[in-house]
């Protein structure tokens, strides 16, 4: 990636970008929560852990799919707040099967390589985006 | 509505760089003077570290036209 641009119109607008860590954080959660819930509906689909890992199956021994009203799965999406990402459960039993049958990285696990490829591409486009102005 | 996980997006990182930045067309401006053009060009290296998502760009190259 690159940036290009006459110097004196660069020297110009080097002043702003020391606004640029805030912002860009804020851009960066902003963009990576819609494509981490992408990831999240699509991980909960397949039934997996965000590793690909396979749940747990039931007690019956077969594959579990936690699809019998649908809030579940409907319910599940992460949100922006300022620089933070977060895992909402949109039903109240989400924390208990979630829980059992995890479809995000534990709490401060080392990220998928899927997810760290997608946030790198997300955190160059949106630095771009900022120093481009 | 409850919640199980949590990341933040550390762009500390990013104030060096930049620094790294201004400094850098200071010292083309110097060099080539105001009518040049120049092409930095970028990538970023992301860590996570225990629910920090940090986020450190890196200068890989630069390009000057007169």
């Amino acid at each position: 990636m690159s940036l290009s641009g006459n110097i004196a119109s660069l020297t110009q607008y080097a002043a702003d970008l020391r606004r640029l860590p805030t912002v860009a954080a804020q851009r960066i959660a902003t963009e990576a929560a819609v494509d981490l819930t992408t990831r999240l509906k699509a991980t909960f689909a397949a039934g997996t852990d965000a590793y690909g890992g396979a749940w747990t199956p039931g007690a019956d021994g077969k594959r579990v799919t936690l699809r019998k009203s649908g809030g579940l799965a409907d319910g599940l999406f992460f949100v922006a707040i300022g620089t933070r990402i977060r895992m909402r459960l949109g039903v109240p039993w989400a924390k208990y099967q979630i829980g059992r049958r995890p479809v995000a990285p534990k709490q401060g696990a080392a990220l998928p390589t899927d997810w760290v490829l997608s946030l790198k591409r997300i955190a160059v486009e949106v630095c771009k985006a900022e120093l481009g102005r | 509505m409850s919640q199980l996980y949590t990341l933040n997006v550390d762009c500390s990182a990013v104030a060096p760089f930049v620094a790294k930045v201004e400094r850098l067309l200071e010292s083309v401006r110097e060099v080539f003077g105001e009518g040049a053009s120049v092409e930095i060009g970028f990538d970023a290296k992301i860590t996570d570290r225990e629910g920090e998502l940090v986020v450190e760009p890196l200068c890989t190259g630069l390009e000057v036209t007169r």
